[in-house]
């Protein structure tokens, strides 16, 4: 069972990624690259000792207890909401928001789509994916606070993009689920190289929504999700090096995942003036080329995935 | 009788015993029907999160109130089951990630159908289906209350019964979300009260049956729901579900501990 039952649309494309990213396998380390200047420190995670689980493998620094105990819950009280009544945010910082709101609050659908998958029955992983989900909610409420103080709507309205490389993203559980049921474990690195190429993204589009919207509160939010964000970054990091390190397979799907997605994930659904309006604002301009590098960067140290990080890095401004 | 979901979600955290001394097991540890019984519990709280992923194949997590709720609730049974893992731990019964793996795979491939089958359904069935997963919810919550309650009183133990009643201070909150959100749903459509009246009376079996052997279950039902005070609590928990629309005069639960053999 080699490609099962992803079908072979991509697999052109696969094929030629191969030969691209095969090359590369010595270990790489993600963290440790510039975060953005805006962000606290937050905790020092790196090098605590998982306490809970009886696997000792050096790889498993990650504390996914302490993680899950430290959870960070409501940021309204540090966000300082009445500031927008004196200098409120513009209309496209505002559409930003929106569609980061979107894409946040879309959390439960994306737990639901890992969930269906041998994801699911990993403890460790389900046990992060949990708080997780928990974290991302309370991004997406503070999002939420920015935009009702604004009375701004937070639906999205506007056709979506079609896009036939995209289509596997409209999956349903069902067809996720049967499809999963063949990959069987090497998903889980498919969900850990997704969900950082996603957190980069989205990092990158508070980044430039903070340059954007040049104003105190959007910072605040900005280093509350950076600091967030390094936490998920540090766990699923961890995960996919050793997985992919691992495992052609794993490689191979999360190749044909990072190419055949909409980014940030949940962009399949919003609607193509949005989704036109976070790829501009993030990725376009002097500032946009050096996150757009950054982000190609990253994942290229990921194992073997040096020309998808060129061609994915190609597909976010076209 | 409204379920407030903000006040719910800021108020969410998962349940505190680091004031607790757990140390007290050393001298005063628990018997080893307890154990088996809290070793089943802590199973159904971790599990919680493949539960969700039922829940999850109809689309009403897009609701925001569901979404909200399914979050914060999610991570309240998954520290439900660290605290109860903390207290197996002092009587050297381990259950870490690698026990629940294995266990998760154990459950093979009915496991993986699961969400196929809860999809498939949903589609058929419709939008009321919803109804079926929140009165399912409901009857599950309602059951996991009394069942902490219960134990907590038969334990009188320092540590673990204030545990234990903290835990059931949080159920009693999953309570008034399934139940509102069942009872919503269930007056709104006659197909719903149909569909769930009838899943419920042939499908519902109590929590952690599908999770469990049938030995486990009925050691943990007759631990806790044996004898004339465990019956009382079984009619009580068969009156609060019927009391859901369509659900007249049903008596899944005290149904379910006579095929047990649960002596009343
Ligand atoms: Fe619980
Ligand atoms: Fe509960």
């Amino acid at each position: 069972m080699t490609s099962g039952g992803e079908g072979t649309r991509e697999g052109g494309s696969d094929a030629g990624g191969r030969t691209g990213d095969e090359r590369t396998h010595a270990p790489h380390h993600i963290r440790g690259d510039a975060r953005r200047g805006a962000a606290p420190t937050g905790h020092a995670h790196a090098g605590i000792v998982e306490t809970m689980s009886r696997t000792t493998a050096p790889e498993r620094a990650f504390d996914v207890r302490a993680f899950a105990r430290d959870a960070r819950g409501s940021h309204r009280d540090a966000l300082d909401l009445a500031a927008f009544v004196d200098a409120p945010l513009d209309d496209v910082s505002l559409r930003l928001v929106a569609v980061l709101h979107h894409v946040e609050a879309a959390t439960m659908g994306r737990l639901r789509d890992m969930l269906v998958t041998a994801t699911h029955k990993d403890a460790r992983v389900t046990a992060f994916l949990v708080t997780w989900a928990y974290e991302r909610f309370w991004i997406a409420d503070a999002l939420r606070a920015i935009l009702d103080a604004h009375d701004h709507p937070t639906e999205l309205h506007g056709r979506a993009r079609f896009r036939p490389r995209e289509l596997a993203e409209r999956r349903g559980p069902v067809r996720r689920a049967i499809i999963a049921n063949l990959t069987g474990t090497d998903v889980i690195a498919v969900h850990a190289s997704t969900g950082l190429v996603d957190e980069w993204i989205i990092g990158e589009a508070f980044g430039a929504l903070a340059r954007h919207a040049r104003h105190a509160t959007i910072d605040v939010l900005a280093g509350i999700v950076d600091d967030v964000q390094s936490r998920h970054l540090d766990f699923l990091g961890q995960e996919a090096e050793r997985r992919l390190a691992e495992s052609a397979r794993a490689r191979r799907l999360s190749r044909r995942a990072i190419l055949g997605g909409a980014w940030p994930i949940g962009a399949i659904h919003v609607p193509a003036r949005a989704r036109h309006l976070l790829e501009r604002l993030t990725f376009a301009g002097a500032q946009g080329r050096l996150a757009l590098e950054r982000v190609r960067d990253r994942v290229a140290a990921l194992p073997g995935m040096d020309a998808t990080a060129d061609r994915l890095a190609a597909r976010l401004v076209a | 009788m409204a379920f407030d979901i903000d006040r719910y979600t800021k108020q969410s955290e998962g349940v505190e015993w680091g004031d607790l001394d757990l140390d007290v097991f050393d001298e005063q540890p628990l018997d080893e029907p307890t154990l088996r019984t809290l070793r089943y519990m802590c199973d159904v709280e971790y599990h919680t999160v493949c539960y969700l992923r039922d829940l999850l194949t109809t689309p009403s997590h897009k609701e925001p109130e569901v979404g909200a709720f399914m979050t914060m609730w999610n991570r309240e049974e998954f520290w439900h089951g660290e605290a109860l893992a903390a207290v197996l731990a002092k009587h050297d019964i381990t259950v870490d990630y690698d026990v629940l793996k294995a266990r998760r795979v154990k459950l093979g491939w009915k496991d993986r159908l699961d969400p196929i089958k809860q999809s498939l359904l949903g589609n058929v069935v419709g939008h009321d289906f919803v109804a079926v997963h929140m009165t399912y919810g409901a009857a599950n919550e309602y059951s996991a209350n009394a069942a902490y309650h219960r134990l907590a009183k038969m334990v009188t133990h320092p540590v673990l019964t204030p545990l234990l009643k903290r835990i059931a201070i949080q159920e009693s909150k999953h309570i008034a979300f399934y139940a509102t959100q069942a009872r919503k749903r269930l007056e709104a459509s006659k197909k719903a009260r149909v569909i769930t009246r009838f899943v419920m009376s042939k499908v519902w079996q109590p929590v952690g049956s599908g999770i469990n052997s049938d030995d486990e279950v009925t050691h943990v039902m007759t631990h806790l729901f044996r004898g004339p005070d465990g019956r009382k609590i079984i009619r009580d928990l068969d009156t609060k579900i019927s009391a859901l629309p369509g659900l007249e005069g049903l008596q899944i639960v005290e149904k379910a501990m006579d095929a047990r053999g649960v002596p009343a």
